[in-house]
């Protein structure tokens, strides 16, 4: 392969893979932070069953975890389940989407997965 | 040596001609990508299978690619193991497209998943025990061996060519028969379950490989001009006429084996004499296309020698054996499963019925895309490296 | 108990599920073979259920009290699991089905449902690549569909057709407690181990068990004291296709 092919190539590949996020970067407006989600207050309790802050990081490792305890093992009624998520997280669409969408997260979970 | 050694090179590739070929390869692959989108989009619906057949027309491409990578790598390995030189000049041609076409089959499974998002989960949690992900390992190390093969080739490293070499039709010996196995390994289906169904895979892996050879070859030499002798033609001639003969064994014998015991009688008639879609496909697909007419061709004189006789014969044998796969997937799942001897079931389930498969477009598609991107890769692998002997010539002291 | 005994009872046992007074001495073997009377027994439809790894799920299906109209199990079934339904029998879920069995040589149709069988050798777990079937410690044949890649090959090899694809996505979600499942993923009954680890009974066996048809016995194999044991010692019962060899754990009376 001549050197010109292998620039050629090089440059189509970068142009394919950068596309996309140059065109989402340019309908979000380059570079200018979007608005932090107005999220749902929690109601029926003052705490999560974890500390917020570790939870906003970590909910989805336990909830995975959980999930396969549950489906494998049968253990249920456990601390942490996702309809558990729902006794205070009530509006699923005011809480868990906003944030979800803000951060650009897609998780499979409410496909089939009831949460109000 | 060192006067006779080949030379390769790569196609030049500007003309309108290969430019147009990859355009409409390019353009069939995306329909075919377009589909299998489709396809998880919007779920399986979208195709003809359904709860009774739930394996349709991509996994009989998946495992109809993956026969016709046999010939390919046999071809491959018939200078460097075989000792047969006069084929060297194909050895890398044929052993990319038998990467590329191994490839085209992963990729053809994958996509008929019903979740091809989960392609990783594969990697995290394998059962090692399923043959599904047996024949996982042994196609993506097999894609590997043909690289490391190609690249061996490339810098004329001929003590690991041969290593290489025998280590590839070993690995292929396991790839096929590891993909007849899918389905012969089955016991819950009687057209299924034989232990014959790895080697005559085999067989006929071999049997579409080397006709699939014998046309891309006549083809890519006469499309770039270079000389390709037609004795070389041939000799896979030859070849393929003793293939085609051992692939008529092993279906004779399972056959009459299956329909020997009276208790599969109402199978063997299903498949053979009903005079359905199957059956017809069986005879005139699979025994004609693939077994009968092709080996007449062959093996008469006055045309067996005729370079034009061996490429129709050759196309011949690529018709039919997908006839042939899709005689090994489809009517196993068509005849129903007899849960209770002695009664006839009807349920809300189709039980008891023989249930209809038709092919969707969106299926033909998605098979004429994954052939397509095979070749497409093809084309470009011809013009970005070095692939192509300048000619492909018999030496006068080597004729027989 | 002598040989003797051993087959009177059956032949007693027999005759006491088509619904004759059950004479004194059998009492003691065929009277929980009513799932109707062992459910009242032990407090609606409560299940006992074993420490972790201790216990086998069975049930015992008795086809001469299935009739032809009955759908309870089924439509119980569908309601308590969302199992989609398009109304195209091509894509249908089927998590257990209703069929009818005509004797080839003449004489009176069956019916009965068909289920997973929840074998002890399940095939699709042996097929399955990505390990997503897999046996439960109480026995229970489950497909993770968090894991599930939808190759089906676990379809091509169940010889019961107890597996259903998801072909589309489905939009009907009766029992919100329960998940349904987005296209793409293999499902099949699972005896609603999601009741049994809350002490209920399978769905189905809670809906025949009201229909007042009373055909489902559900219980625990490795109890020897246990209703489904006790009959299954009683009364002759035959698994589907058990010349596979697979064990399964649904037993059927009377076909």
């Amino acid at each position: 392969m001549n050197a010109k092919g292998s620039i050629a190539i090089a440059i189509t590949l970068v142009a394919l893979i950068a596309a996309p996020l140059l065109y989402t970067a340019a309908g979000n407006g380059l570079f200018t932070k979007p608005p932090a989600p107005q999220l749902a207050k929690a109601v029926n309790a003052t705490e999560c069953v974890e500390p917020a802050g570790w939870m906003r990081a970590n909910h989805m490792n336990l909830l995975t975890h959980q999930r396969d305890l549950i489906v494998r093992e049968g253990e249920r009624g456990r601390k942490y389940r996702i309809e558990g998520c729902a006794t205070c997280h009530t509006k699923r669409a005011e809480f868990c989407d906003r944030c979800h969408s803000y951060a650009g997260a897609k998780p499979e979970c409410f496909d089939c997965h009831y949460l109000p | 040596m060192a006067n006779t050694k080949t030379k390769f090179s790569a196609i030049g590739g500007n003309s309108p001609g290969y430019l147009l070929l990859v355009t409409v390869l390019g353009l069939l692959s995306l329909g075919g990508f377009w589909s299998a989108y489709m396809m998880f989009l919007h779920g399986h619906y979208m195709t003809g299978m359904t709860n009774a057949i739930p394996w349709g027309f991509p996994i009989v491409m998946a495992v109809y690619l993956i026969g016709l990578s046999a010939g390919s790598l046999v071809l491959s390995a018939l200078s460097s193991v075989f000792g047969r030189t006069e084929f060297k000049p194909l050895a890398r041609i044929s052993a990319l497209l038998a990467a590329l076409l191994l490839i085209g089959a992963l990729m053809a499974i994958i996509l008929d998943w019903g979740r091809p998002d989960r392609i990783l989960v594969p990697f995290f949690s394998m059962n090692p025990r399923s043959m599904f992900s047996l024949n996982g390992m042994l196609y993506s190390t097999y894609i590997g061996i043909c690289f490391v093969y190609l690249w061996a080739m490339f810098n004329d490293r001929e003590k690991l060519v041969k290593l290489l070499g025998y280590t590839a039709v070993f690995w292929a010996v396991l790839v096929h028969s590891g993909t007849g196995a899918i389905f012969g390994f089955v016991g819950a289906r009687e057209l299924y379950h034989s232990p014959l169904l790895p080697p005559s895979f085999i067989a006929a892996a071999l049997s579409s490989g080397t006709a699939l050879m014998i046309m891309v070859l006549y083809a890519t030499f006469k499309l770039t001009g270079r000389k390709l002798d037609d004795e070389l033609i041939r000799r896979l001639g030859f070849y393929l006429t003793a293939f085609i003969a051992v692939v008529a064994y092993f279906i004779f014998i399972e056959n009459v084996t299956r329909s020997y015991w009276p208790g599969n009688y109402a199978v063997q008639k299903f498949l053979l004499l009903f005079g359905n879609k199957y059956s017809l496909i069986f005879w005139i697909g699979m025994i004609g296309c693939g077994l009968l007419f092709p080996f007449i061709i062959l093996a008469n004189p006055a045309t067996g020698k005729s370079v034009k006789w061996i490429l129709f014969a050759s196309a011949l044998v690529v018709t039919g054996v997908l006839a042939e796969r899709y005689i090994i997937v489809i009517p196993g799942q068509v005849m129903p499963m007899d849960m209770f001897p002695g009664y006839h079931i009807t349920g809300p389930f189709q039980d008891g019925q023989l249930t209809g498969y038709c092919i969707s477009p969106m299926e033909i598609l998605f098979g004429l895309g994954i052939t397509s991107f095979v070749f497409f890769l093809y084309a470009l692998g011809l013009k970005f490296f070095a692939m192509m002997p300048d000619k492909a010539v018999i030496a006068t002291g080597e004729k027989e | 108990m002598s040989e003797l005994d051993r087959r009177s009872l059956l032949k007693m046992g027999a005759a006491a599920i088509v619904g004759t007074v059950i004479g004194n001495g059998i009492t003691l073997y065929a009277a929980p073979a009513n799932a109707g009377e062992a459910a009242a027994a032990a407090g609606g439809n409560a299940l006992e259920v074993p420490p972790k790894g201790k216990a086998r799920w069975g049930m015992v299906i008795d086809n001469n009290k299935c009739t032809a109209q009955c759908t309870a199990c089924t439509a119980a079934c569908r309601a308590e699991n969302n199992v989609p339904v398009f109304g195209d029998e091509r894509y249908d879920g089927h998590w257990i089905r209703k069929v009818t069995l005509t004797p080839e040589r003449g004489g009176p149709e069956k019916h009965l449902p068909l289920l997973c069988n929840h074998c002890d050798q399940p095939p699709c777990q042996h097929v399955c690549p990505v390990a997503a079937t897999f046996t439960r410690h109480d026995g229970i044949v489950m497909i993770d569909k968090h894991r599930c890649i939808g190759c089906r090959y676990c379809m091509i090899a169940c010889p019961y057709k107890a597996r259903t694809f998801v072909f589309k996505e489905t939009t009907e979600w009766t029992n919100k407690d329960v998940p349904k499942r987005a296209h793409g993923v293999v499902e099949k009954c699972t005896f609603c181990a999601h009741l049994i680890d809350q002490g209920k009974l399978p769905a189905c066996v809670e809906a025949c068990g009201k229909s007042g048809e009373a055909a489902m016995l559900f219980g625990d194999l490795n109890n020897p004291e246990s209703a489904i044991v006790k009959y299954i010692r009683a009364v002759a019962t035959k698994g589907v296709r058990e010349d596979l060899g697979l064990e399964p754990k649904v037993f059927y009376t009377g076909i």
